[in-house]
């Protein structure tokens, strides 16, 4: 299916392609958690998401990642920007730092609630472009390996020893089959449309009821499928438990360092910042920078 | 009822860069009640063309027109289209893995259902389409996934028919069976063909093509290269070794080489070789 093409991996040579999958993760989760410290003015938040969105369109642009598909996957998300405003501006809250926008008859609507709905929203943004530059960057099998890597301590468990191999093994042919399984929807979704379902209109029932007789033939195949791949792979001798060697071997390079020491640095300012902004004293990077009060 | 193919071209992966022209200008008229094999290599475009002839996929450009119904790219979005595919009915390659209720009969019933046909009556057509296919009262209550690949392959094909189309695609209908199986299979279709239903067959197996049918359209990247009866679509086919060439028909013709006066044109299966060699015996002495 043509319209899976958000975050695939595309073959590029580029700085963030040749990156260890296993630093790639780890900076990628340091660099979420980064985004999620909440700062107690909103100028400080504000500064610090436009610095976040630098650092990744930096990273967009030297990991060649298409901007344009992450718009795409980003144009279905509008109910739920709809569904936080309203949750936001309803919902009482009593940290309010900004004046009133305006009244719906008695109740007050704060500028802090678009604020607020306008913050999560940039985070979740940062989140998938960031989730989409490590898919569109690592192959899937160097996911799995690093996976499989940082599963490693469990070996020293005696009984579990097998278990990160195995995790593995399942996640990498779970990858390789999303493909195959979406052609077979594809195909099961045409057989049934000949028999009359209509998947596109009529009620919840109705659609509940295609939505079974896509479903059930699915998942037979696939279970079908799952036991002739594992025959297939007894036939040839395949041993989870054998010790075995690997063809693509992960390696920590000097682009690794550098990767690192940058993601990390923007952590470690993140932490400080994070530190120093307390309750009564908060934080006013609008203050330090241009010597103007914030917000 | 007739389908009338117009100018139809088809594109795969339209937005990406490596779109494949899977139709190229196909352009033919089926007749009422005519049994049509559709050949051509893998990726010639075959099932994309039957597809194209219940709405499942919709022509870029050109149309395609069943009864009243018109398939373009300007009504691609129309509602009418779901009444076409009871007229239309389109057995895919491996049907058994479409079924999914607990039992044969509903399953068999779901076709009719979806169309509005309520229930007993519904099971009623069921029944007959399970009679038709040669499955008798003792499958009615079982669960389709307890019965062999060709007996769920035949339930599969019943539940196309109980929706009673007029006419009925098979993709590939024999693939994967033994000679019986396949035989019984093709006996049946020709029987719906003597109902008086269009039957189009899409198939590699050229022996098929020879015994049954009336008309051959042979694509070949997605064009139209060939639109005849079986015979001439081996004399056309001669030298192209991409299509077998039954053997019956490889020894007739290479008799006539051999200036034997036989009409190559006569022969569908070997009885008629052998009477045909019979007669021209009898003419020499």
């Amino acid at each position: 299916m043509a319209s899976m093409t958000f975050g695939r991996y595309t073959f590029r040579d580029t700085f963030v392609h040749r990156l260890d999958a296993r630093n790639k993760i780890f900076l990628m989760i340091l660099f979420m958690v980064g985004i999620f410290f909440q700062f107690h003015m909103w100028s400080t938040a504000l500064v610090l998401s436009g610095l976040y969105f630098i650092i990744l369109l930096i990273v967009m642009i030297v990991s060649k990642v298409n901007f344009l598909s992450l718009f795409r996957s980003l144009s279905g998300m509008w109910m739920f920007i709809i569904i936080l405003m309203a949750i936001y501006i309803f919902i009482p809250n009593n940290n309010y730092y900004l004046p009133t926008a305006f009244n719906i008859g008695s109740l007050e609507v704060k500028w802090d609630a678009f604020c607020q709905s306008a913050y999560i929203i940039l985070r979740l943004i940062l989140m998938i472009a960031l989730t989409m530059v490590l898919t569109s960057t690592t192959k899937p099998m160097d996911m799995t390996y690093a996976f499989e890597w940082y599963l490693s301590p469990i070996k020293l468990i005696k009984p579990w020893r097998y278990f990160a191999h195995e995790i593995a093994m399942t996640l990498s042919i779970a990858l390789r089959f999303i493909p195959t399984l979406l052609d077979e929807t594809e195909r099961i979704m045409k057989a049934q449309a000949s028999r009359g379902v209509d998947f596109n209109h009529g009620g919840v029932f109705k659609r509940f009821g295609a939505v079974i007789a896509l479903i059930i033939p699915l998942f037979v195949s696939a279970l079908e499928r799952s036991e002739e791949l594992a025959n297939a792979m007894i036939v040839r001798g395949y041993d989870p438990r054998a010790n075995r060697t690997r063809y693509r071997l992960l390696r920590f390079s000097w682009r690794d360092a550098i990767a690192f020491i940058f993601i990390v640095g923007i952590f470690a300012g993140i932490i400080f910042l994070f530190v120093i902004d307390t309750k009564e004293n908060p934080l006013d990077i609008i203050n330090i920078i241009f010597g103007v009060k914030g917000f | 009822m007739g389908i009338k193919v117009d100018h139809l071209f088809y594109t795969y992966g339209k937005k990406a860069s490596n779109s494949t022209l899977a139709l190229n200008d196909v352009s033919f008229t089926i007749n009422d009640n005519e049994f049509i094999a559709i050949v051509g290599e893998t990726g010639s475009g075959k099932s994309t063309l039957a597809q194209t002839f219940n709405a499942l996929l919709i022509p870029d450009k050109g149309e395609v027109t069943v009864d009243q119904y018109v398939i373009n790219y300007k009504n691609r979005k129309s509602k009418k289209l779901k009444g076409l595919r009871k007229h239309v009915g389109l057995v895919f390659q491996f049907p058994e893995y479409q079924l999914f209720e607990e039992t044969v009969e509903k399953d068999v019933a779901f076709g009719p259902k979806n169309f509005g046909i309520k229930g007993e009556e519904a099971l009623k057509k069921a029944h007959e389409a399970l009679k038709q296919v040669g499955l008798d009262e003792s499958y009615y209550k079982r669960q389709p996934f307890e019965l062999s690949g060709g007996e769920r392959r035949k339930v599969a094909i019943a539940g196309i028919l109980a929706i009673d189309p007029d006419i009925i695609i098979f993709d590939e209908p024999t693939v994967g069976f033994d000679p019986s199986s396949a035989k019984d299979l093709l006996n049946l279709i020709v029987s719906f063909h003597q109902k008086g239903k269009t039957i189009i067959v899409i198939t590699h197996d050229m022996d098929l093509v020879r015994r049954y049918a009336e008309r051959v359209l042979l694509l070949e990247k997605g064009q139209l290269t060939f639109d005849g009866s079986p015979s001439a679509l081996f004399n056309y086919v001669q030298d192209y070794d991409r299509l077998e060439i039954p053997q019956v028909i490889r020894l007739t013709m290479k008799l006539k080489e051999k200036g034997a006066d036989i009409d190559v044109s006569a022969i569908r299966r070997s009885d008629d070789l052998i009477n045909e060699i019979q007669k021209w015996r009898a003419k020499n002495g």
